[in-house]
C-alpha cells in the first residue's frame, strides 16, 4: 500500500484520482494547489505524487522543484498529469517529474495511472522517462498553446525587468517570484516559493511592512513602504500593489535594490562634507600662511647675520622650529583644501618609511608605547611614485601614530610595502584605474572601528581621543586628502577588538629619483641684479626683501599690481617676484599681462600660498617662470630666481 | 446519451460515474456563472481560463458536445477581443441542463 498526494485546482480530478486509487487499497491525500500541499507535507510523507502542471499561484513545475529540494523528498516519486502536457515539452522537462500523464477521458487516464504505480511498485520506472503517457488522446491544443504562450508572454517581460516582483496571498505567503526577486534575495525559487513573505525582514522591519500591506490591501491602492527596508544585506524599496480579481485577491510587491544608490549617494554626501570642511579649513590656513611667514622666515634670516657663538642662536632656533612646526599644521589644512599640494617628484616610499622612522617624533611615539612592537616587511625593490615626500611622510606617520596608538597595552603594529597589479575593484570604490601601484600596508592588533565610526574616521575633526597629547582628528583627513591628491586608494578593513588594516595604494611610476640639488648657498647667490617684489601684504614684502638683499640682490617693492605696472614702465629691472594673489585689484596673471605687453622679455617667477591653478599656469604660459610656494626658504628663492635670470629671456 | 453508456465508457461503474458527474455539474454550474461575468466585465484571460477548466472536465467525463462547445468557446475568445461567444455559453447552459435532468 502506498501513501500518494494527488494535487489538482479541480475537484473532480481530486475525487476521480482518489476513488480509482482507494480502490487499489492505496492511501490518498489530496491537495487543491500547490501551497496547501507544501503545508501537509510537514506532517505526512507520501511516497508518489500526482501533481497537476497549470494550477493557480504555484504551478505544477515550481512545486515539482520545491519538493526535490526538501531533503525527506528528494528521492519522492513525481508524477505530473497535465491537459497540456504535448506542448509544454520544454515545461514538462523542466519539471523534475519521473512520469507525465496527459489529462483525458476517465478511462484512459486510469489506465495510465495505474500502470504508473505498478512501474512503480515494481521499480521499473526508467522507461517512463521522457514519455508523455495518454498523448495520443489528447484533442486539440493548439488553443492552450496559445494560452500559455501569452502567459510566457507576461513571464519573459517579468523575468527582464529591473525590479523584483513577489506576489503574496494570504498569510503572505509568496506564489510567484521573477528572476530579478529572486537574485535580489540571493536565493532559489523553490525555497522563496510558500515561504512566508515577512520572514524577510530583520525583526525591526517586520512590523512597518506588515502595516503597509495592510493598507494596501484596506485601500485597494498602490503603497510604498516609506523608508527602503535591508534585505540580505541590500537596501530595497518596496511598494505594494492590490491585485484583485473577482475571487481573488493578493498584493504583488515591487522590490527596487537601491544599495548602490543609497552607497553613491553617501558616499556624494561625504565627499561633499570633506569638501565643505576642506574649503573652510582651506580659508583659515590661507590666511595663517601669510602670517607665518613672518615666524619662520625672520629667524633664518638673523641665524646666517648673527656670529655663530651667539647666545640668541638658541632662542633663534626653537623660533624657526616652533614656526615650522606650525607651518606643517597649516598645511595640513591646506592639503585638506587640497590645494597645497607641492609639485609632484619621484619617490620612493620606502625611503619615506625609514626616514619617519629615524624622525624624533617617532622615538617619541614609540617611547610613551613601549609595549607595541612594530614589525616592517619593505620590498626590497619597491618601485617609485610620484607624489609629493611631505604628504606622504604625513600619511605614513598618521597611519602609523593611529595604529600604534590604538594598541591598548601589549601589541604589535605592522608595515609593509609591495608591489601590485591593481585590475580589480577596491574595496569601497565603484571603479579604479587599472595598473601598476605599490601598496603599504598598516595593521595593528588595536581596539578595531565600530563600523558606525568608520563611516566619520576620515573627517576633519573627528576624534575618539582625548584632547592633548594628540587628536586634533585631523590626521585620517590628511590621509585622505593625500590618497586623493596622488591617485590612490584606501581600503580599510577593521573588527572591534581585533585590530584594523589600512591599506594604500598608490600608482607606481617607472621614473627614477630626482636628484635633490643640495647646492652650497655661493651658488645661488646674486650679483647685483635688479628685482621687482610684488606683494600685497607688507610683511610678505619685508620677508622677501630681506631675503633677496642677504642673496645679492638690489629690491624695490610695490604693493599692488598697479603700482608694479606703472614703476615697470619708467624703470626696467631684471626679474619680478610676483605675488599670484592679491586684493584688491589686479592679481598675479593680469599684472604680468599688462607687464608683457610693455616689456615681452621681462623675467618673472611666481609666489603663491595656492598651489598651482590655472592663472598661474596661464602667467606661466606667458612667459613667467617658476612658481614656489609660501612660505620659501632662502634657497628655494635663491636657486629660482638664479635659473631664471640663467635661462633664456622670455 | 445515458448513464449507463457513458459510464461503461469511462470504465465507472454506474453509481462512481453519477457521483462524479454531481462534483461535475456543481463546478460547472459554478464555473458557467463566472465565465458569463467574466465575459461581460471583458475579463477575457480568466473566462479563457474557465472556459479551458470546463473543458478539461468534459473531456474527463467523456461528454463530447460539452467538450466541443466549451473549446469553441476558449478559441473563440483567443481569436480576438471582440469575440462574440454569448450564443455558445447559453449552449453551455443548455447541456447542463441535460445532464442535471438525466441524474
Ligand atoms: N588604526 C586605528 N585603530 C583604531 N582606531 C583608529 C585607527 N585609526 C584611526 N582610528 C580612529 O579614527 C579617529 C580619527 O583618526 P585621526 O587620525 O583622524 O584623528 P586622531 O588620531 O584622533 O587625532 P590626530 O591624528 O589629529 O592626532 C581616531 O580618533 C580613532 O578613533
Ligand atoms: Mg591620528
Amino acid at each position: 500500500m502506498l501513501k500518494i498526494l494527488v494535487v489538482d485546482n479541480h475537484p473532480l480530478i481530486l475525487k476521480f484520482m482518489s476513488g480509482l486509487l482507494r480502490k487499489k487499497g492505496h492511501e490518498v491525500l489530496t491537495a487543491s494547489d500547490g501551497i496547501s500541499a507544501i503545508d501537509m507535507l510537514k506532517t505526512h510523507h507520501p511516497d508518489v505524487f500526482f501533481i497537476d502542471l497549470i494550477m493557480p499561484h504555484i504551478g505544477g513545475e515550481q512545486l515539482c522543484r520545491i519538493i526535490r529540494s526538501l531533503p525527506d523528498f528528494n528521492s519522492a516519486f513525481l508524477v505530473v498529469i497535465s491537459a497540456i502536457a504535448a506542448e509544454e515539452k520544454q515545461r514538462i522537462d523542466g519539471c523534475l517529474a519521473d512520469a507525465v500523464i496527459a489529462k483525458g477521458p476517465f478511462d484512459k487516464m486510469s489506465a495510465h495511472v495505474l500502470r504508473v504505480i505498478d512501474d512503480f511498485e515494481s521499480g521499473r520506472v526508467d522507461h517512463l522517462k521522457g514519455k508523455i503517457l495518454g498523448l495520443d488522446e489528447i484533442y486539440e491544443r493548439e488553443i492552450t498553446k496559445e494560452l500559455l504562450a501569452a502567459k510566457k508572454h507576461y513571464e519573459v517581460t517579468l523575468n527582464h525587468i529591473s525590479e523584483g516582483f513577489l506576489e503574496l496571498i494570504e498569510k503572505n505567503r509568496i506564489v510567484y517570484a521573477n528572476h530579478t526577486a529572486i537574485s535580489i534575495l540571493d536565493t532559489f525559487e523553490e525555497e522563496i516559493l510558500s515561504s512566508n513573505f515577512m520572514e524577510l525582514f530583520q525583526p525591526e522591519d517586520q512590523k512597518r511592512v506588515a502595516e503597509c500591506i495592510e493598507a494596501t490591501g484596506k485601500l485597494q491602492k498602490a503603497v510604498s513602504l516609506g523608508e527602503p527596508a535591508d534585505i540580505n544585506k541590500k537596501t530595497v524599496e518596496f511598494k505594494f500593489i492590490p491585485l484583485k480579481d473577482e475571487d481573488q485577491h493578493s498584493i504583488v510587491a515591487i522590490l527596487t535594490d537601491v544599495t548602490h544608490q543609497k552607497h553613491l549617494e553617501a558616499q556624494l554626501q561625504r565627499a561633499q562634507k570633506m569638501e565643505a570642511i576642506g574649503t573652510l579649513a582651506g580659508g583659515v590656513a590661507h590666511d595663517l600662511n601669510n602670517i607665518l611667514s613672518g615666524i619662520v622666515s625672520y629667524p633664518e634670516l638673523l641665524l646666517m647675520q648673527i656670529p655663530e657663538d651667539s647666545d640668541l642662536r638658541a632662542p633663534l632656533q626653537t623660533m624657526w622650529d616652533s614656526g615650522r612646526k606650525a607651518v606643517t599644521i597649516v598645511q595640513d589644512l591646506l592639503t585638506l583644501a587640497r590645494r597645497g599640494v607641492e609639485t609632484m617628484e619621484a619617490v620612493n616610499l620606502n625611503t619615506i618609511i625609514d626616514q619617519y622612522m629615524r624622525s624624533p617624533e617617532y622615538q617619541k611615539l614609540q617611547s610613551y608605547h613601549p609595549m607595541v612592537e612594530i614589525r616592517t616587511e619593505l620590498c626590497e625593490d619597491l618601485m617609485n611614485i610620484m607624489g609629493s615626500p611631505v604628504h606622504l611622510s604625513k600619511t605614513v606617520m598618521n597611519l602609523l601614530s593611529n595604529a600604534v596608538e590604538a594598541v591598548d597595552n601589549k601589541g604589535e603594529v605592522y608595515i609593509k610595502t609591495d608591489n601590485c597589479y591593481v585590475d580589480r575593484p577596491i574595496n569601497g570604490y565603484e571603479t579604479v584605474a587599472e595598473g601598476e601601484y605599490i601598496l603599504m600596508k598598516i595593521a595593528d592588533t588595536g581596539s578595531g572601528i565600530s563600523a558606525a565610526d568608520l563611516e566619520h574616521i576620515f573627517e576633519p575633526f573627528y576624534t575618539k581621543k582625548k584632547m592633548g597629547r594628540s587628536g586634533t582628528g585631523l590626521g585620517m583627513a590628511v590621509v585622505w586628502g593625500a590618497v586623493k591628491d596622488h591617485k590612490g586608494y584606501i581600503d580599510i578593513q577593521s573588527s572591534i577588538g581585533e585590530g584594523t588594516t589600512v591599506v594604500l595604494y598608490f600608482p607606481a611610476t617607472r621614473r627614477r629619483f630626482d636628484e635633490k640639488n643640495v647646492l652650497p648657498v655661493e651658488d645661488y647667490m646674486g650679483n647685483g641684479e635688479t628685482i621687482l617684489v610684488v606683494d600685497d601684504v607688507k610683511e610678505q614684502r619685508e620677508i622677501t626683501c630681506s631675503m633677496l638683499s642677504t642673496l645679492g640682490y638690489i629690491v624695490e617693492t610695490v604693493p599692488s599690481g598697479e603700482a608694479a605696472v606703472e614703476f615697470l614702465s619708467r624703470i626696467a629691472l631684471d626679474l619680478i617676484v610676483l605675488d599670484m594673489i592679491m586684493d584688491p585689484g589686479m592679481d598675479g596673471l593680469d599684472t604680468y599681462q599688462k607687464i608683457v605687453e610693455g616689456n615681452p622679455r621681462q623675467k618673472a617667477i611666481i609666489v603663491s600660498g595656492f598651489s598651482e591653478t590655472d592663472r598661474i599656469f596661464e602667467a606661466q604660459r606667458l612667459g613667467a617662470g617658476a612658481y614656489l610656494r609660501k612660505p620659501f626658504t632662502l634657497d628655494k628663492l635663491g636657486q629660482a630666481i638664479k635659473k631664471e635670470l640663467k635661462g633664456p629671456k622670455p | 446519451m445515458n448513464l449507463k453508456h457513458l459510464s461503461d465508457k469511462m470504465g465507472l461503474d454506474e453509481n462512481e460515474y453519477i457521483d462524479l458527474l454531481y462534483l461535475f455539474i456543481d463546478t460547472a454550474t459554478a464555473d458557467l456563472v463566472n465565465l458569463k461575468t467574466a465575459v461581460s466585465n471583458e475579463y477575457m484571460n480568466k473566462a479563457a481560463g474557465i472556459a479551458h477548466s470546463l473543458k478539461g472536465a468534459a473531456l474527463n467525463m467523456g461528454l463530447t458536445d460539452f467538450f466541443e462547445t466549451a473549446a469553441t468557446i476558449e478559441a473563440e475568445i483567443h481569436r480576438g477581443p471582440r469575440a462574440d461567444v454569448g450564443q455558445l455559453i447559453h449552449r453551455l447552459t443548455e447541456l447542463l441542463a441535460d445532464l442535471t435532468r438525466m441524474v
